[in-house]
């Protein structure tokens, strides 16, 4: 890939009314098996491999990238390929590949369909972070005449929760910034806690932004329900057992701004997550290793 | 055949006559019938026989003992004289309950087997009688009282005369059972499979017999006696249940040398697949992700799949340390310790009331699994479930390491319901210095001695269930047991 197209992509993850991450990725790669010159199935498989790497490495925390990628993969070579030219061969990829994209466009809607029902007039919830999910289902709840207040922790390192606040006031929900030291002290008057996720886990546990663990341990301690929003393409097939499982080239990044040494994510045990709200349906979280034995069957 | 046994045992009417006799429908009104059956019936995994007695075996079981109590003492003049006569045989008790489960089959299954079910009865009814006459010497601890006690006391083959006609090779597994030398889950499978490969060999369709239905009704009063040295563990459970199926899907009418031989085919494919590879899979996956550069291991007992792993990883070069844990009577971590001590990795041996000492040091638990329920409870030796309690207390994870063979559709919230109780003698020698200070613990009207086999572990307190098709929570077993029966 062109390292103009590395740059384009990089700036695409950044913008915060966007496609999600694992989107733009597998749109990238949709493009790379059109513009491909491979001959064969396993010099374009190659290809797309060294793609995704590429995209990966274009973002700090790469994990719902890398499992947007996996999945898309084995979606479009998930049934046998019996034409012999290559070039029916790509062209199935191709319509396979934009059937997958469709449908993942759509997993937001559907996941603001399922997940209005959670928000009722009147609750305050507590969210971390910048999540395009969670914008969107607070957004779709607000809209319909609920009235919302929302408190966001500022998620320092790339102070995200600042950002996400801004979008939310211009759909004009009440919002207010915290410090992230002061979740303890705003957890006894939130109703809920919701959260977006990097990656859902098979144990049932969600990887995201550092500080969900927190979030997630002071909910529980509080009798708080946590909510995971994730799309069903984040289901990834890491089975982590404590932080340190965490591949460290996920958690710590390089990206110059001077805090190389502390982790940009951490994983949340699914004894402290309630429900998973997902375009797949509202899980638990032992529900998602069904979920995951059935998308990777 | 009634008379005979009468002859035998006259006084052993009411009661005993509704075990013993081939009166297959005389058993429902009989109490001491009701508080057998609930074992025979979870024993039998084979056979697969819900348990609609069991909830009503537990309550009439008590008052069943008491006037069994009564009537025995009776009658035990009469019975000490018998006794002398023929000699203990037999496992103390172990066969009512199975046999008159198992009874009911054979009553039902008419025509020509019935001649070789009776004399297989009429053996197994013999050994019961003169196993019963001494179960009173049993005492058993009252929670655990509907199941049923294997004392080693007795010889299993004294009662087998010249005329028996189960194969020698299936009563030398018999004897290994109950005798300790085959112990653990896959080796007993194992073991069993080739014992019946055996038998397959040797048999030979009777004339206007078809090999699919005659096989399986010749091998159920094998697996009967099985079950009279030590219970069916769900590994074997299963492993019959698929033999069983395998063989009534024989096509009818081939040739008996073909349909031996692709049967020993099956079986050895099913061993190959079910345990090796798997336990290949599970050791590859244990390399791959969980044991890492200065990792400390705690082990419990023996499990051959977890001492598999470990030995493979560190032939891989992982360094880790492993510690492991034992328990009385059996205590089976010694042969852990024998082997990977010869496999070179650095091992530290503590009993299992240090378990919360050594606690803290720890960075995973990984043990074996007897079975795991469909609930997601995973069924281990005793003392396992402590073990994970520890564990989480100090935010260690555990590890089960499984084949899905041993996955079971049963469920269990506790141990006490199904389990195994074991020889309580096994209990009674302590250590040099307090000598034989339980010697006489048969005496005392207030003590008991409870020597429990097998324990159940909450799902959970488990963080990981790693089998062959990957690595799954407890709680994805029964989605694992439905994509199996999808595939059958």
């Amino acid at each position: 890939m062109a390292s103009e197209d590395i740059s384009t992509v990089r700036n695409q993850y950044e913008d915060p009314k966007g496609l999600s991450d694992a989107i733009i990725a597998i749109q990238e790669l949709l493009k790379v098996i059109e513009n491909s010159k491979a001959g064969t199935i396993a010099r374009l498989r190659d290809e797309i491999k060294t793609a995704t790497e590429e995209l990966i490495a274009a973002k700090t925390s790469t994990v719902s990238v890398s499992s947007g990628s996996e999945l898309f993969l084995r979606f479009i070579t998930l049934t046998s390929l019996e034409q012999t030219n290559f070039e029916e061969c790509k062209k199935l990829l191709l319509e396979r590949g934009n059937i997958y994209l469709q449908k993942t466009f759509k997993s937001r809607d559907r996941i603001a369909e399922i997940g209005a029902p959670f928000i009722r007039d009147g609750t305050t919830i507590l969210t971390h972070s910048r999540s395009r999910v969670v914008l969107r289902l607070l957004q779709e709840a607000s809209n319909s005449g609920k009235r919302i207040t929302v408190f966001i922790t500022t998620s320092t390192i790339d102070g995200t929760g600042v950002i996400m606040q801004k979008f939310l006031e211009e759909t004009g929900i009440a919002s207010k910034v915290i410090l992230d030291s002061a979740a303890g002290f705003i957890m006894e008057k939130v109703d809920l806690v919701m959260v977006g996720a990097e990656g859902v886990a098979e144990s049932g546990g969600v990887i995201n932004k550092i500080g969900t663990y927190q979030l997630a341990v002071m909910a529980k301690a509080l009798n708080k329900p946590f909510y995971v929003i994730a799309e069903s393409f984040k289901f990834v097939r890491m089975y982590p057992l404590n932080q340190d499982d965490l591949p460290n080239v996920e958690k710590y990044t390089s990206v110059d701004s001077g805090i190389n040494d502390h982790p940009v994510i951490d994983y949340t045990p699914p004894r402290y997550i309630t429900l998973l709200l997902t375009d797949l349906g509202v899980l638990t979280p032992s529900a998602v290793s069904d979920e995951l034995i059935k998308l990777y069957m | 055949m009634s008379d005979p046994s009468k002859k035998d045992q006259p006084s052993k009417d009411p009661h005993q006559g509704s075990q013993g006799s081939k009166d297959v429908t005389s058993s429902p009104q009989k109490p001491t019938s009701q508080s057998k059956q609930p074992h025979s019936k979870q024993v039998g995994g084979a056979s697969g026989k819900g348990p609609p007695s069991q909830s009503t075996g537990t309550s009439s079981g008590i008052s069943a003992k008491l006037s069994k109590e009564e009537k025995k003492k009776q009658k035990a003049e009469r019975r000490s004289q018998k006794k002398v006569e023929t000699g203990k045989t037999g496992q103390s008790g172990a066969t009512p309950g199975g046999d008159s489960g198992q009874r009911k089959e054979g009553g039902r299954e008419k025509g020509g087997v019935s001649e070789q079910m009776k004399s297989q009865a009429k053996v197994i009814r013999q050994i019961r009688e003169k196993s019963l006459s001494q179960s009173e010497d049993g005492k058993k601890v009252q929670l655990f009282s509907h199941l049923h006690q294997y004392e080693r006391t007795q010889s299993l083959t004294k009662s087998l005369g010249v005329t028996s006609d189960l194969p020698p090779v299936i009563v030398r597994l018999a004897i290994m059972y109950s005798s300790g030398v085959i112990c653990g889950s896959n080796s007993r499978c194992l073991a069993m499979l080739g014992a019946f490969k055996k038998v397959i060999l040797d048999y030979s369709t009777p004339p206007q017999k078809e090999l699919s239905r005659d096989l399986q009704v010749t091998i159920k009063p094998y697996i009967n006696f099985l079950t009279t040295s030590r219970p069916l563990s769900v590994s074997m459970g299963n492993a019959i249940k698929w033999l069983k199926l395998t063989i009534t899907n024989v096509p009818l009418g081939t040739p008996e040398n073909e349909a031996k031989e692709k049967l020993c085919t099956d079986i050895d494919e099913y061993i190959h697949e079910k345990i090796i590879l798997a336990d290949e899979a599970i050791s590859a996956a244990v390399r791959r992700g969980i044991i890492k550069n200065g990792d400390v291991i705690l082990i419990y007992a023996h499990s051959s799949i977890v001492t598999k792993c470990l030995i493979d990883a560190h032939e891989e070069g992982i360094q880790f340390k492993v510690i492991i844990v034992d328990s009385r009577p059996k205590m089976e971590g010694h042969h852990s310790l024998k082997k990977l001590v010869n496999a070179g990795i650095p091992c530290s041996y503590i009993f299992i009331n240090a378990v919360s000492y050594i606690m803290k040091e720890v960075s995973k638990v990984i043990v074996g699994a007897h079975a795991v329920l469909a609930n997601g409870y995973v069924m281990s030796r005793v003392g396992t479930s402590l073990i994970a309690l520890v564990a989480n207390s100090y935010n260690v994870p555990v590890l089960v390491c499984c084949e899905t063979y041993k996955f079971s559709e049963k469920v269990q919230t506790d141990a006490f319901v199904t389990n195994e109780l074991g020889d309580p003698n096994d209990l009674v020698p302590i250590n040099r210095r307090h000598g034989n200070i339980l010697s006489g613990w048969k005496d005392l009207t207030s003590l008991g001695v409870l020597n429990l086999t097998y324990d159940v572990t909450s799902s959970d307190l488990v963080a990981m269930v790693i089998t062959e098709v990957g690595n799954i929570p407890c709680t994805s077993v029964p989605v694992v047991l439905r994509l199996t029966q999808m595939n059958n």
